[in-house]
């Protein structure tokens, strides 16, 4: 179980994310979710260790160091690979490196997003890129993925059918942090969403939750951040001059 | 594999075969320069035969003295070189994606895997150094071997041809200093101070800044090693090149792993 307690970051005197405790216990799809500049990015490089913060982030009760960081992957839209090396060569290099490296999940995930394996990651298109970011962060053979926005830029079909995959693949032990806009598109795949707003921390609720509220993750979300409905006709009436 | 041996192999993957290719390309174009660079002049001689006869020939007189500079071998190299210590820098930067997050959750610390991979840079620069002096050394010793006399007879050219030649050939004396404990020790510095420096460059650029003193290193090595520098100024050299090397392996000992 990752564990944070009070976790704070600032950015100069912005605080980009305050004083945030929370647990994530293995076995679960969490959707973290908010609008830009809402805190998600920063908290999981926190988690990563990959930015300096106050308060702590402990993994089995332990903190995170080189010696546990396996069992944390990483998958963001800025791209971690390396551009000179081709998908063999990374897979070479993960396999030599993570004891736990699934080469059965690597192989059956390149296949899916058919991905060339000797071609070096630069000459890659974008949306190709992300696949790659993902598909490494998911053989890993880690017990927590975190994944920053990884399909920014991809096409709806191959998002789509990729949570899919990701539903089937993913076994009882394995975590997955996904910061997303996209809620619509993930809404029916996680099983608990963690809502920041402003660097804090002002939703966390799991589906089982929800149901037995009798609300569905859209409307949880909307209530949670004050979405106000009549937001759309208000501004077609202001800019139109007709009555909404 | 040894987590240890595999954080060496991610580099290795990158930036081997590339080196290899430059380390070959510049040994064989620099010994064909200097090899097919006219060195030998004509020159009569009398030879006494086993009737006890003074016999008349004409025999090829090997100039090697300062060949190798003249015949821009040493240019050859220094380009070379030039392009080893670019690719050691390009290597781990990963301009434009974050290839510091992936770094940063090996399984050994950055600033080990620093280490690791100054070790490696070390180890093929002295490969490229090896492989230089070996061609060098062959080349020049083949152009001693090319005297001619008349058939059966014999003129081999005495290890002290060579022995001199590392000497008095400011190049080759860099590449094969023998007893010179100072070059050899100018020339470690060389390698010291380019190994950290590669990998210091890589680690700033990987964490959003910039490290000159590869510059220092390069042009410092390439100062000592390709030009006819005096004894003091060697000396001044190899002290500029370990400060270099030390004051990079003490920013990459004490950076911070976790630093924004």
């Amino acid at each position: 179980m990752i564990e944070l307690k009070n976790v704070s970051k600032k950015y100069g005197k912005t605080k980009a994310v305050k004083e945030i405790s929370i647990t994530l216990p293995q076995g679960q799809i969490i959707g973290l979710f908010g609008e830009n500049g809402a805190g998600k990015t920063t908290l999981l490089k926190c988690i990563l260790g990959l930015l300096s913060h106050e308060g702590t982030v402990t993994l089995d009760g332990a903190p995170i160091t080189e010696k546990n960081i396996e069992r944390l992957s990483f998958a963001t839209c800025e791209h971690s690979f390396f551009p000179a090396l081709s998908p063999k060569g990374h897979r070479d290099f993960y396999q030599a490196h993570f004891p736990r490296f699934n080469d059965k999940r690597f192989q059956a995930l390149m296949k899916f997003f058919e991905l060339p394996m000797d071609k070096p990651l630069r000459a890659f298109s974008a949306g190709m890129k992300n696949q790659f970011e993902v598909v490494m962060a998911l053989s890993q053979g880690a017990d927590y993925i975190l994944m920053d926005e990884p399909f920014a830029g991809n096409d709806v079909f191959n998002r789509e059918d990729f949570y899919k995959v990701l539903l089937g693949i993913l076994e009882e032990h394995e975590t997955v942090l996904l910061s997303t806009h996209l809620l619509e598109e993930v809404k029916d795949f996680i099983s608990r969403a963690v809502l920041l707003n402003k660097g804090e921390l002002v939703g966390d609720c799991t589906v089982e939750e929800l149901e037995a509220q009798g609300k569905d993750l859209m409307t949880y979300v909307k209530e949670t951040y004050h979405y106000r409905n009549d937001r759309v006709s208000r501004a077609l009436s202001d800019l139109t001059g007709e009555e909404g | 594999m040894n987590r240890y041996l595999s954080t060496v192999g991610l580099y290795a993957r990158s930036s081997l075969y590339k080196i290899l290719l430059i380390t070959l390309v510049t040994a064989l174009l620099a010994g064909a320069l200097v090899y097919y660079y006219p060195v030998g002049q004509e020159a009569n001689a009398y030879y006494v035969d086993p009737d006890g006869n003074r016999m008349p020939y004409t025999y090829t007189e090997p100039y090697l003295d300062g060949v190798i500079g003249i015949s821009r071998a040493p240019v050859v190299c220094a380009v070379g070189f030039t392009a080893i210590v670019a690719v050691m820098c390009l290597t781990g930067c990963g301009y434009g994606v974050k290839t510091d997050y992936t770094v940063r959750r090996l399984r050994v610390r950055e600033k080990t895997a620093c280490m690791l991979w100054a070790g490696y840079h070390a180890a093929l620069l002295l490969f490229f150094w090896a492989v230089l002096a070996l061609t060098l050394y062959g080349v020049m010793l083949l152009h001693c071997q090319q005297v001619k006399v008349p058939d059966g007879y014999v003129l081999e050219s005495g290890p002290q041809t060579i022995m001199l030649l590392c000497y008095t050939d400011t190049f080759l004396h860099h590449l094969v200093p023998l007893q010179d404990v100072a070059m050899w020790g100018l020339s470690v510095s060389s390698v010291l101070a380019v190994a950290f420096t590669t990998v210091l460059f890589s680690y700033r650029q990987r964490h959003g800044s910039f490290s000159p003193l590869v510059l220092l290193a390069l042009g410092g090595t390439i100062g000592s090693f390709f030009c006819s520098l005096g004894e003091n100024t060697n000396f001044l050299l190899m002290l500029l090149l370990l400060g270099v090397a030390g004051a990079s392996f003490c920013i990459l000992i004490g950076g911070d792993d976790n630093a924004a």
